[in-house]
This record gives structure tokens, sequence and C-alpha cells, in this order.
């Protein structure tokens, strides 16, 4: 091949391009934007979508799709013209019939993302400002690239059940616009196949086989599907409302391949955590750094407080740092240097696993400093294995793939995506194991043979790769010295897999096992000690004093005589050193609990007070201050005869110590799962039902999108109940209060009708009750009556969830002799609801949908306003009623304040407990020219419409919204018994 | 996985081995070896897939995007007599919706269910290419022209005398 740089011409520009480019690559690396929808970046070209075509000029064939056609010597291509965004207007037009669109076209879509609240987080999208994804959109980025402004198909909403039982993400397959990107990731990047394409034709959906949850599948819920999905189908359970704020690149500090990630913070709050596509691991990460690090970081359980033990009361919290520093240097200055014993975590940065290691050596004088092993087998040819070849980026191109000892699938999951590459590259996958298990279902789709075998033959099979070319080593555990030797003396790649994802580093500054330490403890050798992570509570017992820097309380730190709280790795900066022996980047991405500190301040801070400063200022001072000192180490020995290493079944998923599914429900889920099988899970269910229990739920049924009809038997509402009432409902004890307007009641049969709609935690929570359930409570008729006489001609108009609110008034206002205009209006006409009732009802029903495929058709954001215009153009009206969204009813109102028609508004939307307390329904209205304040829930809900201050209250409801994605995150820890008894542990720790 | 296999009896994995040696040949080929186990089963029954999956070390959802691609595949077991009824528009206005009434009257199912005793099975098609003597229906291949209510009775009347023969005969 010549070494000439072969070229191309795009859109006029001369591009330079190598061997094997397709054309939308070369169009990348010049910055020429051709849009795509269903290609992913290192998969094999789809061409699927065909938005990527472009026109070959002077080719038979002149469009081509960009994303297959490999770029040739002077071949002369046009991006974009006025033919081919009219053909992938066209397209688009097409996949945008089976997805909510009337958002993506509205001529308000600016002023709405502004004024709406920031996000309702309903159940089922409907359009983008419901929308999980939309900051992330790759749709909404194409329609404003081809500028389409209308729609030439009607939407059809498919209306197939949300999937939301399964953990970590849900699905909403409503928005599927079948790219296919999430099935080709799974099954050719990650080689799992959880999910394909089932049926065909019209009927085309994604799926697992046989339609199961994916708990039941093969799915590693490793979120490649939830991040490369371009629309918002797939979700994180959790994190699906984090607002993406203030990215961080950071690295993960859960495994020792420490993938890199974005942190992404709200007002300093961890809020989502992505795989980052630029680091090495291009995007990909695993079920813990994708899906657990929020919950886990922010959990409420964490030490936020330094505490000290008392001889009155034990633990208690002491917030000034000095203080506590003084008791410990008095403390530690008791004893001599050999009766003190030092020991780093596993997850400490370098950085501060250098820091301690100076405090042990200059501070303390103390010989006595370990790392925390736990048996991992790192001791075991420490040396030998640091001077090996260790590189991830060479697993893929091996001709053979030694895995040994290895369940990568349960410890280091992301190695997966290695061993189908390497089959992929046609190399050959070779477990073996010295252990009686197999290897699980997925792991061994990819291994060509299996060997169970003694350690010896072991180490003979090893040799027998002596003349292979490219032979790499998953190394797990256990191993013994002969295992290291046979594979350094094969010159092999090898990947060790530890227990802790900085064990490696720490080790390499503090290179001895806790063993000897623990052993001094156990025969008083050793009285005090300093330890960043918990040990065993029976050997702590032994001590005289001990002091614990930890991120979460356990049974050790309750035995301290100080807890200082620290860390963790998304709140530091630093380094940590992976399997393959590089450094990765820590960048605090997020805020850590007001009193604790890094891990090596805390380390400065004390020397400072023990009269021997370390000075550290920064972490880049730690490292440079590193370079230029020896750290006096005696040499260990890492001749071990035995196999040895940790059961990492045991110890799977921790971090400093705390397991990581005790922190994350979810992961608690999955394992029981993964061990037990499905019956393990159903058995927790079952909860007892008392009898007599009131607020028995006769039914409660989606009727539209989002929007629930509940039922309930309650002979008090149902007797006393009025027009304009609402009722507060509590779904459990630990619930919200949500204030529901009371639809209709019925006396005789006892019960009530309530309409609402989700659109956030608690009203997601009672969507899920059943018949036979019931409420833990609900209260009512709240409120005041709205006073119906007969006026004459009125106009109700309800949106969204106001269309069942409007009902009792339409039916009190036609009992008095009224001619009763209803307006009904709806982004689309799935979306209205109790249709044929008002139909029976009212004069007249006027519809208007914001795509017009009901009715008028008006702007989403202005339809109310332009269904109100439509009926005064025609109608006089005398008295108007008006319930739905803040926009809704704010426009309006403004609409029938031009003709001072008498109208009335109600605001249970805006309430928050109902009780005049929480002040969150707090609004202003203007009575004779004075502002003055209002309480929806005590003075109203329903207010004149024309004295409201709309822009306030508009502006103020996005306030709330932080709060409720917060609720999200650690909503699983708030439904467990457990963490709300729990609040007050800080005292107890 | 191992539980869901764990439910199956020697003798199935002994059926389902056989047919996975039979297709040994045609590796690589889905649609043959899902056929080769609906012949066998009449259907593909769930534990089968997952069998094969995990033996062949195919993703399941893999063997099931093929086999729901494909309208030949059943997921459910069919009855020994699969009653196929035409709707397609020649025989919808000759009345083969009466039939269908009829049959699903006779039979106790709805379109698309089994009856209990797994002796019928009731389908119903959009036209089935025969147009020229609709209204159809199709039994086991064999097919019935020109039908009246009447006529229906009596070839039920017929294939149930003859199902319970053959069950005699068995016993
Ligand atoms: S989470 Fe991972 S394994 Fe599961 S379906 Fe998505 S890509 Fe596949
Ligand atoms: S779920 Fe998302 S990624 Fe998968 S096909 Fe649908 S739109 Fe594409
Ligand atoms: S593989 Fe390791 S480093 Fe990567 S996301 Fe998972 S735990 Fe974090
Ligand atoms: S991106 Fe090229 S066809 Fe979809
Ligand atoms: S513009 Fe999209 S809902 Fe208002």
């Amino acid at each position: 091949m010549s070494s000439e740089k072969s070229t191309m011409i795009i859109d006029g520009k001369e591009i330079e391009f190598s061997e094997g480019d397709t054309v939308l690559d070369v169009a990348k690396k010049a910055g020429i934007y051709i849009p795509t929808l269903c290609h992913v970046e290192g998969l094999t070209p789809y061409g699927g979508c065909r938005l990527c075509t472009v026109k070959v000029l002077g080719d038979r064939k002149p469009f081509q799709t960009a994303c297959s056609s490999p770029a040739r010597q002077g071949m002369e291509i046009v991006t974009k013209d006025d033919e081919l965004q009219e053909m992938r207007r066209e397209l688009m037009q097409m996949i945008l019939s089976e997805h909510p669109n009337a958002c993506l076209v509205c001529a308000h879509k600016d002023t709405c993302e502004k004024l709406q609240d920031s996000r309702d987080k309903a159940g089922r999208v409907f359009g983008c400002f419901t929308c999980p994804n939309k900051e992330i959109c790759e749709i909404r980025d194409i329609v404003d690239y081809l500028e389409i402004e209308e729609m030439t198909y009607d939407f059809e909403y498919k209306n197939l059940p949300l999937e939301r039982n399964d953990p970590f993400f849900e699905r909403d397959y409503n928005l599927c616009i079948l790219c296919g990107k999430c099935v080709r990731i799974c099954n050719e990047l990650r080689g799992i196949g959880a999910i394909n394409f089932m049926n065909r034709g019209h009927d085309t959906t994604i799926s697992t086989g046989g339609d199961l949850p994916h708990i039941n599948t093969d799915c590693q819920f490793c979120g490649a599907c939830v991040d490369i999905c371009p629309t918002g189908v797939l979700t994180p359970k959790n994190t699906k409302w984090a607002i993406r704020d203030n990215p961080v690149k950071t690295s993960c500090g859960y495994c020792n391949i420490g993938c890199g990630f974005t942190f992404y913070s709200m007002k300093g709050e961890l809020m989502e955590t992505v795989p980052d596509k630029e680091e090495f691991n291009q995007g990909q990460g695993c079920v813990l750094g994708r899906f657990c690090t929020v919950e886990f970081n922010n959990s409420r359980d964490r030490i936020k407080t330094p505490h000290i033990k008392t001889d009155k009361h034990g633990l208690v919290p002491e917030s000034d740092w000095d203080k506590i520093l003084e008791i410990v240097k008095k403390e530690l200055k008791k004893y001599k240097p050999n009766e003190i014993g030092v020991l780093a975590s596993p997850d400490l940065t370098n950085e501060s696993a250098y820091a301690l290691k100076r405090f042990a050596d200059v501070v303390l004088k103390t010989k006595n400093i370990g790392t925390i092993t736990n048996g991992d087998a790192i001791p075991c040819g420490f040396k030998k294995l640091n001077t090996t070849t260790r590189d991830l980026g060479k697993l893929q191109n091996s001709e053979v793939l030694l895995v040994i000892n290895a369940n990568i699938q349960d410890t280091h999951p992301v190695l997966l995506i290695d061993l189908k590459k390497v089959k992929d590259n046609g190399g050959q996958v070779i477990a073996l194991s010295s252990q009686n298990t197999d290897l699980p279902d997925v792991t061994s789709r990819w291994v060509d043979e299996t060997y169970k075998l003694s350690p010896d033959k072991i180490v003979a099979k090893i040799k027998q790769f002596n003349n292979t070319e490219n032979v790499s080593i998953l190394l797990g555990q256990p191993y013994s010295t002969a295992i290291v030797d046979a594979i350094v003396s094969i010159g092999a790649n090898v990947i060790p897999l530890r227990s802790r994802a900085n064990l490696e580093g720490v080790y390499k500054i503090i290179p001895e096992p806790e063993t000897n330490i623990l052993n001094k403890i156990q025969n008083g050798e050793i009285k005090a000690l300093y330890t960043t992570e918990r040990i065993n509570p029976e050997i702590a017992k032994k001590l005289e004093f001990l002091l614990l820097q930890d991120i979460f309380p356990s049974n050790t730190s309750r035995l301290a005589d100080v807890v200082l709280p620290t860390t963790t790795f998304a709140e530091s900066s630093g380094t940590l050193t992976n399997a393959a022996l590089s450094k990765r980047k820590l960048n605090a991405a997020c805020k850590a609990p007001v009193l604790s500190k890094p891990d090596w301040k805390i380390i400065s801070d004390l020397s400072t007070v023990m009269g021997t400063a370390l000075s550290y200022s920064s972490v880049d001072n730690i490292a440079k201050s590193a370079e230029n000192v020896e750290l006096k180490n005696s040499d260990s020995n890492e001749n071990i005869a035995g196999m040895t290493g940790i059961d990492f079944n045991a110890n799977l998923y921790t971090y400093r110590g705390e397991s990581i599914s005790q922190q994350v429900t979810e992961l608690e889920r999955l394992k029981i799962y993964r061990k037990h099988g499905p019956s393990a899970l159903t058995e927790e269910k079952k909860e007892e039902k008392d009898e007599n229990a009131r607020f028995k739920v006769v039914e409660c049924v989606e009727i539209v999108p989002n929007m629930f009809k509940l039922v309930v038997e309650d002979p008090l509402i149902a007797k006393k109940a009025k027009p304009g009432n609402f009722a507060i409902i509590m779904t459990t004890e630990k619930s919200e209060r949500i204030p529901i307007t009371i639809s209709d009641w019925n006396p005789t049969e006892n019960t009530i009708t309530l309409y609402f709609q989700e659109r956030g935690y608690s009203t997601k929570e009672l969507s899920q009750v059943n018949a036979g359930d019931h409420l833990f409570s609900l209260v009512g008729p709240l409120g005041n009556d709205i006073e119906i006489k007969n006026w004459g001609t009125v106009l109700l108009g309800g949106g969204c969830y106001g269309q069942g609110a409007i009902y009792p008034v339409a039916k009190a206002a036609k009992e008095q002799g009224n001619k009763v205009i209803i307006l009904l209006e709806g982004r689309n006409k799935a979306l209205i609801y109790l249709r044929d009732e008002f139909e029976k009802l009212a004069d007249e029903v006027i519809y208007v949908t914001a795509d017009g495929s009901l009715g008028f058709k008006g702007t989403a954001c202005g339809k109310a306003a332009t269904g109100v215009q439509e009926v005064l153009k025609t109608q006089k009206i005398d008295w108007a009623f008006f319930v739905g969204c803040k926009v809704m009813m704010a426009e309006s109102c403004e609409a029938t304040e031009q003709d001072s028609i008498p109208t009335v508004v109600s605001l249970n939307t805006i309430m928050l407990d109902g009780t005049g307390m929480c002040g969150a329904c707090r609004l202003s209205v203007k009575i004779d020219g004075k502002t003055v304040t209002r309480f929806a829930c005590v003075d109203g809900p329903a207010f004149n419409g024309h004295i409201i201050d709309w822009e306030e209250l508009i502006n103020r409801a996005n306030l709330l919204d932080l709060q409720e994605t917060e609720v999200y995150q650690s909503h699983v820890c708030r439904a467990l018994s457990k963490h709300n008894a729990e609040s007050h542990k800080e005292e107890e720790l | 996985m191992t539980e869901i296999v764990g439910k199956i009896s020697d003798v199935e994995i002994q059926d389902l081995d056989e047919i996975l040696e039979k297709h040994k040949e045609g590796k690589g080929n889905n649609v043959t070896l899902l056929q080769l186990i609906q012949n066998h089963y009449g259907y593909l029954p769930d534990y089968a897939l997952k069998y094969v999956s995990s033996k062949l070390k195919i993703p399941l959802a893999e063997l099931y995007g093929v086999a729901t691609f494909y309208a030949q595949f059943s997921f459910t077991e069919k009855g020994k007599y699969v009653v196929t009824c035409c709707d397609g528009t020649a025989c919808h206005v000759k009345g083969a919706p009466l039939l269908i009434e009829y049959l699903e009257d006779q039979l106790k199912i709805k379109s698309g269910e089994t009856t209990d005793d797994k002796l019928f099975t009731l389908e119903t098609v959009a036209c089935l290419g025969c147009c020229a003597i609709s209204p159809v229906i199709v039994i086991n291949d064999v097919y019935y022209g020109n039908l009246t209510l009447n006529k229906v009775k009596k070839i039920l009347k017929k294939v149930r005398k003859k199902a319970s023969e053959s069950t005699e005969a068995k016993e």
C-alpha cells in the first residue's frame, strides 16, 4: 500500500483520510456534521435509519449512507442541500409518527421550557417536556438541524405497558424509534444479548427472550443500552430526573479497573455518573459505577461529623476538629511508637496512602503500618507482577487469553467485553480453575476450553504457551508464587483482579499486609490503632485506643474512641492505581459532608497538631513531595508456597469496608436473585394486611397515559363532598401527602372518585396501589366549596388532571340550569378522558389538542387560550372556571380578563401538605391594589383567576424540582423501615 | 438458567439433545433449529428454547427474535386439530364471522385459544388464497370450502368422531 494519504472532497473541502474510514468518520474528523440516528461508533455500520444519507457526485447510485460507505480516493460528496434535507425530513417524520412529537415542533417550545415546571416526573412520556431524556435527546437535535416545523403524519401512541419492575432502569417502549442501538450494543459490544428485536413489521418491539423482566435474563445491568438510547425509552430509575450539571471527569473507585466517568452534580450534590466515551473504557462501565454510585455516595447513613467517646454518653458528635485532634494527640502521646499501629484502607488514594505512610514513619515513628488486604493475594509475587506487562488495551488482541480462577462476570464484569473481543478477533479464551466452581453462563459463552486443574497442572498449562505470541492473563484468585513465576516466564500480559480499587497502589506504598498488626493487637503488643478502615470488632475490643477514619458507621465505629468522617472517591481528588498499573485520576465531583475531610488532609492536620508538621497543602503537593522522598520499607517476603487469595464471593462489592449493597437496595435485590433465584424475592413482598383497615381501594386504573382513576371507599367523604373540595391522600405511612380534587362521590356506595396524574415520586407510589389495597390515610373533604349559581352560560376548562377536576363543577352547574360549555385540552387526543361523561352532561364540548388530533389545534402551551378565544368568538360567557397546569390557567385567565368574565381557578396542583403548614402553596393575590399572601390549601383551592400573580407562582414551582429529584435518588432508602427509624443514627453511632 | 434447565425431565433433555445432534450440520441457522423443535413439540416450549440457548451459547433473546419474526412459529401448545377460519374479505362477506362465532360457541373457546382437552385450536387468518370457494376453513391441512353452518356442524361432528376413535384405539 502506498504511504501517500488518500483524500476525498466533502462539501467542497479536500480532506485526508486513512484506509478503512467511512465517509462518516472522515466528515466527523473534519468537523462536518452529518445527522445519524442508528450509528454507534465502534460497532459494525448498520445503515438502518438512512438519516446519514449523503450525495456521492458522479456515482451511479448517488444517495449513500455515510455511516456504511467506505471513503474512496477522489470521492466527492455533498452532506447538505435542499434535496437531501427534504429526504431526511421525510424520513424523520416517518420515524416520529410513532414517537410523541407535539413538543418537537411546537412554536412555543422555547417559552414553554422556560415556564413549565422544570419537569413533570411522569411515568409515561407524552412530549419532550415530561421526558427525562430531554437534555440529552438526539431526536431534538436532529429536528432542529432539519428545521422540521410541522408533522405530516398522525402520531399513533402505542400504549405499551411501562416496564418498571426491574432494578436500576425503567423502560417505556412507547418512545422507541427502533433504531436498534440498544440491541446492537448489548449483543455486539457487551456480548450479552439480553435484548433483541421481537416480531416484525408494524408490531416490531425490543424485548428480552419471552418478554421476561431483565432480572430473569442474562442482563448484567451494565447500563450500556441506557446510555446509547437516543430517546427516553431507557432511563435509570434513581437518577432519571437528575439534572446533568457541572460535569467533572473522574474515575470510578469501586474496582481495580477504574473506568473513566463523568460525574454530574447540582448544588454540590452528586446527581449522575456516566461512563466516559473518551477514556480507555470507551463509554462502558458496570452496574456498580453506573447505577450504584449516587445512591451509595449520597446515603443518609454517612458519618457526617466527628465523634468522640465520652464516659457518660458513649460516642457523641463533636464538630470542633481542633478540639478532636488535640484529644487524639493526647491519647496517641500516651503510647510508645511500637505500641501504636496504623492501617491503610485499600480504597485510599495513592496520595492519602503516602501521607499515611509518612505519618507513621515521621510523626508516630512506628514500624507497625500495614495495608488492609482482607487476605487478597496481593503480597504473593507482588514485585514480579509489577515488572511484567500490564496492559488492558492489549487484552482484546490476545491470541490466547487465559482466565485463571477468575469469575469476572461477578467481580469485574466490564472485562467480559474483552473476552468477546478476543473471540471476535480470532483469539482463543481458555479458563483454568483450581476450584470446583463453574463459570456463569454468559462468561462460558466466550470460553473455548475450560480446565479444572490442580495448582501444579495450572503452572504446566501456562508454560505450554511459552511460544505463543500474544498471551494475556486475567489472574483471579487464589494463585501461588509458582503461578506468578510461570506467567512471568512466558512474558504474558497480565491483569491481576484485586478485591479493591486501589489495593495495587496502596500496597506499593505500604507493602505489608495487616496480619502482623492484627496479631500484635491480639497479643497486646499494640495498644493504640489509627485505622482508615474498619477492622474486625472482636479484635478492636482488645485496643486501648481506637482512632477510626471512615465513611459509614459499623460495629467497629461503635467501639471506637474517636471517629473521623472522611470522603468517598466521588468527593476526593488524587489517583488510584488500576490493574494495568496506570494511575487513574480522581477529581472531586461533589461536595462532601461539611464536617468531613479527605484522608490526606486529616493526616496532615493531625501531624501539625502532633508537632511534626507534614504540611501538605494539596494532592498535587503530596505527589510532588513523594517524588523526592524514598519510602523506607523492609523487604516483605513475597514467596508464598501454596495457593493464596481472597474469597471474592464473600467480599463482593465493598467500598471502604462497607458493602455497597447495604446502601443500594437494588443491588442487594440483584445479588439475592442471582444467588437464590426468583423465588427468594417474591417472598419478601408478602405483607400482612390489616383486616379492619379503612380507605379500601375499589379501583385504580390508568385511563389515559399517566392519568389514573382512583375509586376509594370512604362513607364520610362520600356524604359530605361538594364541588371544589379536595382530599389528601397518604399512600403509606411514609408517603408524602397528595392533595387531589374530589371529582365524584356516591353516597349510596360510599365511594369517592379522584383523578390524578403521575408526576412525581408520591404520585408514582399512589399509581401502584391495587384494588383491595388500603391507603394509609385519606382526609377530606377539604377546601372551600365553590358556590354554583345560575349564571347563564358557563365555560369550564380542564387540562390534564383538570379534566377530572371540573367534572363536579360541571355537574352542579348543570343542575342549577346553566348552559354548560366544556373545554378539554391535551397534547394529543389520547390524553383526553371522561369524554363520554362530558358529552352526556354538557351542552357543548370543545376539544383543543396541541397536534390537532382532536378538535382545534393550539400550540402546545397556548392551547387552552386558543380554545377559550374560539369560544369567546361565538358565545357570550357569564362565568368561567379552569383547572389545569399553571401555564394553562394563567393563559386562560388572561383570555377571559379581556372580556371581564368572572373567572375562578382551582389551585390544588401547587399544594404540598394541604394544611397551611408547609407554605409550599403560598401565592400572592392583588386585592384593592394591595398584594396579599394567600395559601391555596386553606384560603382556596378556588381563587379569582384575575387577581393572582401568575408569574411569581410559575417561577416558584421550579424551586421544588431539586427536592423532588433528590427524593428519587434516595427513594429506596426511604422505603426501608430501617432507614426511617435511624434518622438519629449519628447520635447512636 | 440452571434453575430452568433443572426443571426439564431427563427424557426431554434426551429429546432436545437429539434435536441438537440433528441440527449439527445446519449450525448457525436458527430457523432450521427452531423448525426442528417445533416439529417435535408442535410449538416452541419456553423451556426448550432456554435449554438450547444455554447449550448452544446463543442468547435467548436472539432465538426469540427469530421465532417471533416468522409467523410459522407458535409459542403455545396447539390442539390436535387446528381449525383455521378464513376471515379475508371474500369469506367475510360470505358470512365467515357467523362461522367463527358458531365454532367459538361449539368449542367453547375464543379464536386463538386451545380447548382444555387439547383437541382443538381455533385460529382466524386473513385470506387463505382460495376465495373462489369462500367461505373456507382448514382443519390440519384439509380445506373445506363453500361452507354453510350446517356443513360446519357436520364436519365438526366427523372430526370429533375420528378423534374419539383414535383415542379408543390407543387404549
Ligand atoms: S444493561 Fe447491559 S446487559 Fe442489560 S440489556 Fe442493557 S446493555 Fe444489555
Ligand atoms: S430502546 Fe432506544 S436504543 Fe433501543 S431501539 Fe428503541 S430508541 Fe433505539
Ligand atoms: S468495572 Fe470497575 S471501575 Fe468500571 S464501572 Fe465497574 S466497578 Fe467501576
Ligand atoms: S446513521 Fe447511517 S443509516 Fe442510521
Ligand atoms: S411547547 Fe412543548 S409543551 Fe409547551
